[in-house]
């Protein structure tokens, strides 16, 4: 047996028997803060994921108020763009479904599943607008013609 | 306001979920100002430049918060600062829709053109109270346009 596999033998017991240890020391009230901190730590990493759900919102309402044409680099750029976000969308759901499941019957991190599920609703909803304003309304001569008699 | 809109509001305000939508105009719109109408919140462009754009707007409604709220269709023309409603809908309940059609957006233009054109738009304020939507036909009496 070589040195170095005896060297990561070892580190790997070590950490393991450290781990049970740290369990079986614990205390009641240890193991219960323990608990909670989990919980706070949830929290706080689902408020995360929806400030970062609201502030992909905000980009993709930005792509509207671009005054430049839209070149076709552009529109391929941002379909794929949107793929992505559709598919991000996709397995946030996917995450909150679960995460609803676990939590939600113990009234455990409520406001922040519901902040969460909202920032994904108005996701899907800004993807669906913004795409139909660039890819479908703004392509339209009658509504162009339109917005020239009204500026 | 055109007159479609306020038609709208009306039958939106029957339903006691969206007891709230005159308020949510008030505390979005009318007490705010042309930056913060257009630039705060999630506002898109729909058509239109920058100075003069057709804007789909994020309302919350005020007993909902982000939940619930409405979706508000308006012209703002801001060297004149003014703001024309043209069409708004709840998020959630009976008269609620996630989106309303492309062809709907693009009729909503058209129909402006001609309101406008014609004079057709109705011109409201604040009431001197602040919590209510009246009409802005320098009468005595303040008419309300949601009674």
């Amino acid at each position: 047996m070589s040195g170095a596999v005896l060297e990561i033998n070892k580190k790997v017991n070590r950490i393991l028997t450290q781990e049970s240890k740290i369990t079986n020391d614990l205390s009641e009230d240890e193991k219960i803060n323990h608990f909670l901190d989990s919980i706070l730590d949830f929290k706080k990493s689902l408020t995360r994921r929806t400030e970062k759900l609201r502030y992909i919102d905000e980009l993709l309402s930005q792509v509207t108020w671009v005054e430049q044409e839209i070149t076709a680099d552009d529109e391929k750029m941002l379909k794929k763009l949107f793929g992505k976000v559709d598919e991000f969308h996709k397995k946030a759901i996917v995450y909150f479904a679960n995460m609803r499941t676990i939590f939600w019957k113990h009234k455990i991190a409520r406001q922040e599943l519901s902040d969460f599920k909202v920032a994904l609703d108005d996701i899907e909803e800004s993807t669906l607008e913004v795409r139909q304003i660039l890819f479908d309304i703004r392509k339209d001569d009658d509504f162009m013609n339109d917005l020239r008699k009204i500026a | 306001m055109s007159p479609d809109f306020i038609t709208e509001v009306r039958k939106i305000l029957k339903s006691k979920a969206h007891a709230d939508c005159e308020n949510a105009l008030i505390e979005s719109i009318y007490k705010k100002t042309m930056d913060e109408i257009v630039q705060v919140g999630s506002t898109k462009k729909i058509g239109g430049t920058n100075e003069t754009p057709f804007v789909r707007k994020r309302l919350e409604g005020a007993g909902t918060g982000k939940s619930g709220g409405y979706r508000l269709y308006f012209w703002a023309f801001k060297v004149d600062d003014e703001i024309h409603l043209l069409f708004i809908h709840p998020k959630t309940g009976r008269r609620s829709s996630t989106n309303i059609t492309s062809e709907y957006q693009k009729q909503l233009a058209k129909d402006f053109v001609g309101l406008r054109d014609n004079g057709d738009m109705i011109l409201t304020k604040l009431s001197k109270t602040k919590t209510r939507i009246i009409l802005d036909d320098e009468k005595e009496t303040e008419t309300f346009v949601f009674p």
